[in-house]
């Protein structure tokens, strides 16, 4: 696999990436770290992909691996899930590689769905990675107020992604 | 699955979530094929938050994908060439004493630079300003950043020639460091989304890192040299040399990349040396522990 295919390959796979890495690490700066870590290592260990398997799989065998060697130095700081679990992790997030994809162009068309408020409170999280307590500042708002603000958005955000889901699936059949 | 499974994921990935919610998390992620999907599912909505709501920064000019944690490391102490790359053009839409609300002054830019537009309107002059001191002149600047010489209320961006007014905070963005050079030859690089205070009492210049990262390089022979950061729970003196400074939940590590810097608990407290290849964590309320390596790469708050 030549450089340019590899990109491309590995642009393709970054979002199942990112996912099983933030579902394992629970922290954001981590899985992005790892992000880095794991596009390096497959790109060391190009030569040893075999081509006949797909990639997203083996790219999330490699960032299984960095999440274990992570996870050893987390563990001791931090409560993080088990080996056991991040490994099952791993195996699912490389089953639904192509569903992730299509949530993904899901989401981007339900975010234009979402009010004033509920959408700034999404951007201060988790496009320029606030606290709390600092959105509850920065809007005047309680803690509690930007908390059932969260719930609520993301609760309407995944329901609006699955029947989208479903939808498509009704006009495939 | 139900909504009280989907809010402890929530909880799980936002880093809220109880020992032992987690462990049950744990449990179910074992035991059932759904439980792992959601999690899977909801950090997958998560990061491609982060990334769909972010969008409009894409379109400022980025340093090509990085090598891995070296060059991770290199780039942030390198900021200022990379904050460079995406200050030319910027500089052309940002004119120095353009204003912007506090919350939401980066968004403004990035409505700017998004649409290409001409800058927001500019606001009214803060009516007094704290006191200057000349040595806090910034004489070179990469990058934006925005100090608010009034809490709460406008920002300015600092520009080439301008004076910061003591314990102005200064911000950088979510998508950009910034690098400031003083006139007494002490460079301060700001990662992205990054505050600091700045000031300067008996010869000695002073930084407040509230959130972020700070590197400092300084030379005894540019001027009086001599430079202390705090943080919350650290403070940090350093009087030749490069050092990173950054501030990690209730953590402060500090990274020395040349010379050494002196790492105590608090200003004025009992102090540990730290050399260039070395870093040091101060929890809260511990002593600085030392260890060779770094590790402030891990912690840029930036997102994909």
């Amino acid at each position: 696999m030549e450089r340019e295919e590899f990109l491309k390959s590995f642009v393709r796979e970054q979002r199942l990436l990112a996912a099983y890495l933030l579902s394992a690490t629970r922290d954001p700066h981590a899985a992005e770290d790892l992000l880095q870590a794991v596009a390096t290592v497959l790109w060391q260990k190009l030569a040893d992909y075999d081509e006949s398997r797909p990639f997203g799989a083996w790219a999330v065998g490699v960032a299984h691996l960095e999440v274990l060697k992570w996870r050893q130095q987390a563990a001791r700081s931090r409560e993080v899930l088990s080996e056991e679990s991040m490994r099952l992790l791993s195996e699912t997030a490389a089953q639904h590689a192509e569903e992730i994809d299509e949530r993904y162009h899901f989401l981007a068309a339900c975010l234009k769905a979402l009010g004033g408020t509920a959408r700034r409170v999404l951007e201060m999280k988790y496009a320029e990675g606030r606290k709390i307590h600092e959105i509850a500042g920065c809007i005047h708002k309680t803690v509690s107020a930007i908390e059932m603000i969260l719930v609520r958005s993301r609760r309407a955000l995944r329901d609006c992604i699955e029947r989208k889901m479903a939808q498509a699936a009704s006009k495939a059949l | 699955m139900n909504n009280d499974f989907e809010d402890l994921v929530d909880r799980y990935l936002d880093g809220s979530a109880s020992s032992q919610e987690v462990q049950r998390l744990d449990q179910a992620v074992q035991q059932d094929p759904a439980a792992r999907k959601a999690l899977l599912m909801s950090a997958a909505m998560q990061s491609q938050l982060g990334w769909l709501l972010a969008k409009p920064a894409a379109e400022v000019p980025a340093s090509p994908p990085s090598g891995g944690r070296g060059a991770r490391r290199r780039r942030l102490f390198a900021a200022a060439a990379v904050a460079a790359a995406a200050a030319g053009w910027l500089a052309a839409i940002l004119l120095a004493g353009q204003y912007w609300a506090k919350c939401g002054q980066c968004d403004a830019v990035l409505r700017q630079l998004a649409a290409r537009d001409t800058p927001v309107a500019a606001a009214a002059q803060p009516e007094a300003r704290p006191q200057v001191i000349p040595a806090n002149r910034v004489v070179q600047i990469r990058g934006l950043v925005l100090a608010f010489p009034k809490s709460g209320e406008k920002g300015v961006s600092v520009s080439a020639g301008s004076p910061i007014p003591m314990e102005t905070p200064l911000w950088t963005c979510p998508w950009g460091g910034a690098a400031m050079r003083f006139a007494d030859g002490t460079w301060m690089n700001l990662d992205r989304s990054t505050e600091v205070q700045i000031s300067q009492a008996d010869a000695v210049r002073k930084a407040a890192v509230k959130r972020g990262i700070l590197f400092v390089t300084t030379h005894q022979a540019a001027g009086e040299g001599k430079v202390v950061v705090t943080t919350a729970n650290a403070a940090v003196t350093l009087v030749d040399g490069q050092a990173a400074v950054a501030v990690d939940g209730d953590r402060t590590i500090v990274e020395v990349a040349m010379g050494h810097a002196r790492v105590s608990d608090r200003p004025g407290g009992p102090a540990v040396p730290v050399h260039a290849n070395q870093y040091a964590i101060v929890g809260a309320g511990g002593k600085p522990q030392v260890a060779q390596g770094g590790l402030t790469w891990r912690l840029a708050p930036a997102h994909p």
